[in-house]
């Protein structure tokens, strides 16, 4: 083995720790240094928003402060997340020359060893690109992946359990009812250890599988190994900046439609369209830019009343690049449904303004 | 033009090879600076850029903006002292404009260098840059500009 990999197991650290601890090695980390492997849990739960999110647009900050929820923005990419100490979480960070450049090769590279460790507990585990990671149509964990410093970072985390009421209810959401679909939805695509095994296994049997497979997958020699002083004072730096009002609220640029993903392919959004005969308001799940679930309701007339949940459930399977409004018109016909004032271009619109394409 | 492997250069501008980002020279001294289509085959599909505000000082291999491509964020770092003059708000408010357009309308920001004749020294003129990117790419196991997903 030529590769050596130091390992710090740090345990339950506090919450800030756990997001400052990769920001401030990999800010230490110089050309030549041996890569690292952090394995660490926070020890209560908080919101992570990801760095380029708006924290007000993204979060319920009223809820988070009754329910003591800190709210910290990471240097790494994608969405709000809860976490607590139900994950473990992983950070690999290693000198930039030393891993892929490309972002698909990263997760390529990275993601083998964490699949491997998920299927000798016995769980499927497979990446669906460019990163989640699936059990079954599942997803059990995400990844993200940064340049801090001079070092590629690699984060993700182990699903142990996860709460998604909680999670539902920290993310600002556009409506109660959109917040009932968030939190149904979670619960049916979103897998834990716990879900497929029916127990979590002893902590030290996950990392020890984990660091087995990681061995494995790099060829390398892992060292245990403690934080230096100059890591040390980066994390403690970080922690201090990552506390900050000027960093947590920097303004979010990150210019992606709004709505949440649940899963690689797989988007919860709510469109608005304001249609002659009345408000349009559509709940939509796509999943692979299909409709999965639409449901409509607002303000407009629609005989028979029944007629509205019938057509809902016809848009399913529907392809949202397909030209929507001459799909939907013939499915009003044939419906008998009489919307004065709501065309099919209407809803074609509200249903456009709740989808985001895949890609 | 420049082509090493489906990427191409620019003649008329000056590259920092290992940092993927180029420069225009222009009257006034000022300089303009991107990133390379290097760069942005990289990173991906770009969801959002935050460049450091105008009037703000850069320093020499430090970070003059944040990218993020919805599945990485890393820094645009820059390869001389200097000061910001102005970003491209266009960039800001359509992050995509890098991938489809890295050399003009992809532009980052404008940058007023402090020794701008000593800065050079350190770069690669756009008709000479095809073989150090090569070296670059082969070191770097960097198959080329197409998108491989």
């Amino acid at each position: 083995m030529s590769l050596a990999l130091r390992v710090l197991d740090l345990g339950s650290v506090p919450v800030v720790r756990s997001q400052a601890v990769y920001h401030g090695i990999a800010e230490a980390m110089r050309a030549g240094d041996d890569p690292v492997l952090t394995l660490v849990s926070p020890d209560a739960p908080y919101v992570c928003i990801g760095m380029h999110q708006d924290v007000a647009a993204e979060v319920d900050e009223e809820y988070c402060r009754q329910a003591g929820l800190p709210i910290l923005r990471r240097q790494v990419g994608g969405g709000a997340v809860y976490l607590d100490r139900n994950q473990l979480f992983f950070h690999f960070i290693s000198p930039r020359e030393t891993v892929p450049r490309r972002v698909t090769d990263i997760y390529a590279f990275h993601v083998a060893p964490v699949l491997a460790a998920y299927q000798a507990l016995g769980i499927p585990a497979r990446l669906r690109p460019i990163n989640d990671i699936h059990v079954n149509d599942r997803k059990i964990g995400g990844t993200g992946a940064a340049q801090i410093g001079d070092a590629t970072v690699f984060v993700g985390s182990f699903m142990l359990d996860f709460d998604t009421a909680t999670m539902a209810r920290c993310l600002k959401v556009p409506s109660e009812k959109f917040r009932d679909k968030l939190r149904s939805t979670l619960q049916d695509y979103i897998t834990t250890i716990r879900r497929e095994l029916g127990q979590v296994p002893p902590r030290e049997t996950l990392t020890t599988l984990f660091r087995l497979h990681v061995a494995r997958h790099f060829g390398a020699a892992l060292r245990d190994d403690k934080l230096r002083p100059e890591e040390e004072a980066a994390i403690v730096a970080w922690e201090q900046k990552l506390q900050t009002a000027d960093w947590l609220r920097q303004p979010g640029t990150r210019r992606v439609p709004e709505g949440i993903k649940i899963t690689g392919g797989m988007h919860l959004g709510e469109g608005v369209h304001k249609a002659p005969g009345g408000l349009l308001r559509v709940c939509l799940l796509s999943r692979d830019d299909r409709v999965a679930e639409a449901h409509i309701s607002g303000d407009f007339t629609c005989l028979p009343a029944s007629g509205i949940e019938t057509l809902s459930g016809a848009l399913a399977g529907m392809d949202l690049r397909d030209d929507l409004p001459t799909r939907i018109d013939p499915l009003m016909t044939s419906l008998g449904l009489d919307m004065p004032g709501v065309t099919a271009l209407d809803l074609a619109t509200a249903l456009h303004n709740a989808h985001r394409p895949v890609g | 033009m420049a082509t090493v492997r489906g990427c191409v250069f620019p003649d008329d501008l000056y590259y920092d090879v290992p940092n993927n980002m180029w420069y225009r020279e222009e009257a006034g001294g000022t300089v303009v600076a991107g990133m390379t289509t290097v760069a942005v085959a990289l990173a991906g599909q770009l969801v959002a850029v935050t460049p450091k505000k105008a009037g703000r000082p850069v320093l020499a291999g430090k970070s003059c903006a944040t990218i993020e491509s919805g599945k990485w964020v890393g820094p645009a770092k820059i390869a001389f002292d200097g000061e910001v003059i102005a970003v491209n708000d266009a960039l800001v408010a359509e992050p995509g404009i890098a991938n489809a357009d890295p050399y003009a309308d992809g532009w980052l920001m404008r940058v007023r260098p402090a020794t701008w004749d000593e800065a050079k020294k350190s770069l690669v003129p756009g008709n000479q840059v095809a073989a150090p990117y090569e070296a670059k790419m082969a070191a770097d196991g960097f198959a080329g500009c197409v998108c491989k997903t």
